[in-house]
This record gives structure tokens, sequence and C-alpha cells, in this order.
């Protein structure tokens, strides 16, 4: 299977583990464990075939089985970040968070589905929108924490200027897909370096997708999303960061401020100190 | 899923707005009892929807409750809580939330 994709300029680290059963359903071959493309930095590493640095998933259906993917319809869908069994990050390029900094944390991470093996007319009927629910849970050690309640409202378009092999230029093309952004509070994102103390080399994280509807209202049915099919699909992974000790300083005194100011609104609330109406008699006077 | 900090919010935003609309009858403002409960609704409504919405309202006291913000995530919660209890207080005594 890789080899089948190799000729299609498949990134050279990539391999995909896929069990095949013989005839008699006993698993009788299995491929090396997938190996992540490294994640090396938070600009966009454009390749030759998508704005983003990819790797290639399993879809939902794919013949080999869906042992990367759980879910269907209107979902919901998990993906682990690395996948491991035990939850338990050692490091190394397949994690997809070792390029950040320690004194630094997540401020947004935006993730990129695309079906990049079919296009279509950029017109095309089945490119709908579409509103669904998001939720990251990272693990670190044995512990996880868990950031919930994202709501996206997407198209299933996703139009890029893709490279066409064929013809050797540049041409907009259209895609199922979609691109996701999941943007942290500056809270959450201290909150989130002070949990792993900035070991982000062994911190790992479950990227689930679920309830997903049609903006027009009708059954979902088998509305076309870029991880259903039988093949593929290019998934990319970009951040944002931010210095967690400057976030920190800066958060930390604005609530101190705010306490103070709070406190004082409180005291202001009672008939012993009104100092808006202080002020006023004290300049009739 | 309704958590306390959203009825922290909403107890918050109704004491506010018993508090404008108390003002607004001390100022001779909505005399009757039609105005002053459409305009406390729509007060309690509009800033509780704004505060749960359209900021971070909710996050960030869950985060100061949830001891994220440090230290002084607590000392906010404890000014919060003197500010509920005193309007609180106040609408028990003297009918009105601010004096």
């Amino acid at each position: 299977m890789t080899n089948a994709y190799a000729s299609q300029g498949l990134p050279q680290n990539f391999l995909d583990k896929c069990n095949i059963e013989n005839g008699e359903g006993n698993t009788s071959t299995t491929f090396p464990e997938r190996s992540y493309l490294s994640y090396d930095g938070n600009s966009l590493n454009a390749d030759l075939f998508m704005p983003y640095k990819e790797a290639l998933f399993k879809q939902a259906q794919h013949y080999c089985g869906t042992n990367d993917l759980y879910g269907a319809g209107t979902g919901p869908y998990s993906w682990y970040f690395p996948e491991i069994n035990d939850q338990l990050v050692t490091g190394g390029q397949e994690n997809y968070l070792s390029g950040i900094p320690q004194n630094e944390s997540i401020d947004k991470l935006q993730f990129s589905f695309v079906d990049r093996f079919t296009f279509y007319p950029c017109e095309y009927s089945e490119f709908l929108d579409l509103e669904f629910k998001g939720q990251i849970e990272f693990y670190h050690q044995n512990k996880t924490k868990k950031f919930s309640e994202f709501k996206f409202q997407e198209s299933n378009k996703y139009e890029y200027n893709a490279f066409d092999s064929h013809n050797g230029h540049w041409s907009v093309q259209c895609a199922i897909g979609f691109k996701l952004e999941f943007d942290f509070t500056g809270f959450e994102s201290l909150s989130l370096s002070e949990w792993n103390g900035g070991d982000w080399d062994r911190t790992g994280f479950k990227l689930t997708l679920d309830e997903f509807e049609r903006e027009d209202g009708l059954n979902f049915g088998n509305t076309r999303l870029p991880f259903n099919g039988v093949d593929f699909f290019s998934f990319g992974t970009e951040y944002q960061s931010i210095n967690s000790v400057q976030a920190g300083f800066v958060i930390k005194s604005g609530t101190l401020l705010l306490s103070l100011a709070t406190f004082a609104l409180a005291i202001a609330s009672t008939p012993y100190w009104n100092p808006i109406f202080n002020q006023i008699k004290g300049a009739s006077k | 899923m309704f958590a306390p900090v959203e009825v922290i919010i909403y107890l918050v935003t109704l004491l506010g707005s018993l508090s404008i609309v108390s003002s607004a009858g001390n100022a001779g403002y909505l005399n009757s009892t039609f105005q002053r409960g459409f305009a406390g609704v729509s007060t309690q409504i509009v800033s509780s929807n704004f505060l749960l919405n359209y900021t971070n309202a909710e996050s960030f006291i869950r985060a100061c409750w949830g001891g994220e913000v440090g230290f002084t995530g607590f000392i906010f919660i404890f000014s919060m809580a003197v500010l509920i209890i005193t309007w609180v207080s106040n609408l028990i005594d003297y009918n009105q939330a601010i004096m």
C-alpha cells in the first residue's frame, strides 16, 4: 500500500500499519508501525501537495481495518497523537508537539483534514456547510487534561492551490475537507504548561470530532467527510505558541487587579463607603 | 450542562439587573411594574448571554475555581463571593443591591 502511494509523491518517511487477513479471517501480515511526519515548527511547511506538512491517515472504512479511527456518520471520530496503547508518550519525531519550547505553551492548534486524492468541481453540490463539536484531551505521563465544547461551523469544501503532476503546473482545486482551529484562552494555555511542566516531548493528545449536523437541517446521511472512505486522507497540524512566563504574569496581574476592583465594588455597595456619591457631594460643597 | 459557574454568572447578572432597575426607579424612571419587569428581565438575559457566549467569563471563573490561575484566582473567587453576599444582604435589608 505504501509503495502504491509513493508514486504519487508520498513523503518518504510515511509508513502505515496494516493487518492483512487471510481467507479464514486470520491476521497474516503486519506492516511496520506508522511513522508520523515530524512537525518542526509553527510556520506553514508547504510541501509539494498541501499547504501544510502532511501525514496520511486511514479513512474510516479503510479495507485494512479501522484501528486508527473509531466512528461513523455523525461521530464521534477520534484520533490519538501519537497513537499509543498505554498513553505514555516517550518522545521522538512521531510526537506532534515536540517542536514547542519548554517555556512556551499552546495558544492555538490548527488541524487540516483533506481527502486530496479526489478533486471535484468547486461548485459540486455535495459541498455543504456543517456544524459539529470538537474536544482535545492532552495526556502526559498518567495524567489527562480535557478541553471540550469547541464548536465549529465549517464547509466541507477545501479549496487550495494544488500541483498537477501530469501537467506540471499549479491550479486551484477543490476537495472534501476542512481546516479547524482550536483557540485556547490565555489561562487555558497557562494551565496547560503548568500541568505538563513544559514537557511537550512527552505530551500527546486525543482529538475528537462529534455531533456532525448539516446547516441546512437535512438528515446527515452520507454527507461527505474527508475521513470517511476506503483509502487515506491528508492530515496536517500547525500550532501557535505563547510565552507562558509572560502570559502568566499578565494573567495573574490582571486577575489580581480584577479581584481588587471586585472587592472595592463590594465595599462600595454598602452604606459605609460610596466613593461616587461622596465625590459628587464633595464637588457640590 | 448547568455548571455552578453558570449559576454564579446568572446570580451576578440578576443582582446587577435588580440594582439597575431599582436605581432607575429611584431616579423616577420605569414607574410601572411592567416596565420594571421588562427592563429587569431584558437586562439579565442580555448581560448573562453576553458574559457566557461572547466573553471568557465562564472559563475564567472556572480556571480561578480550579486553581489554574494560582493563588490570585482564589482571591478573585473570594472577592466575588464578598460581592454576591453584599448584594444579597443589601437586597434583603434595603430592597436594592447597591446602596
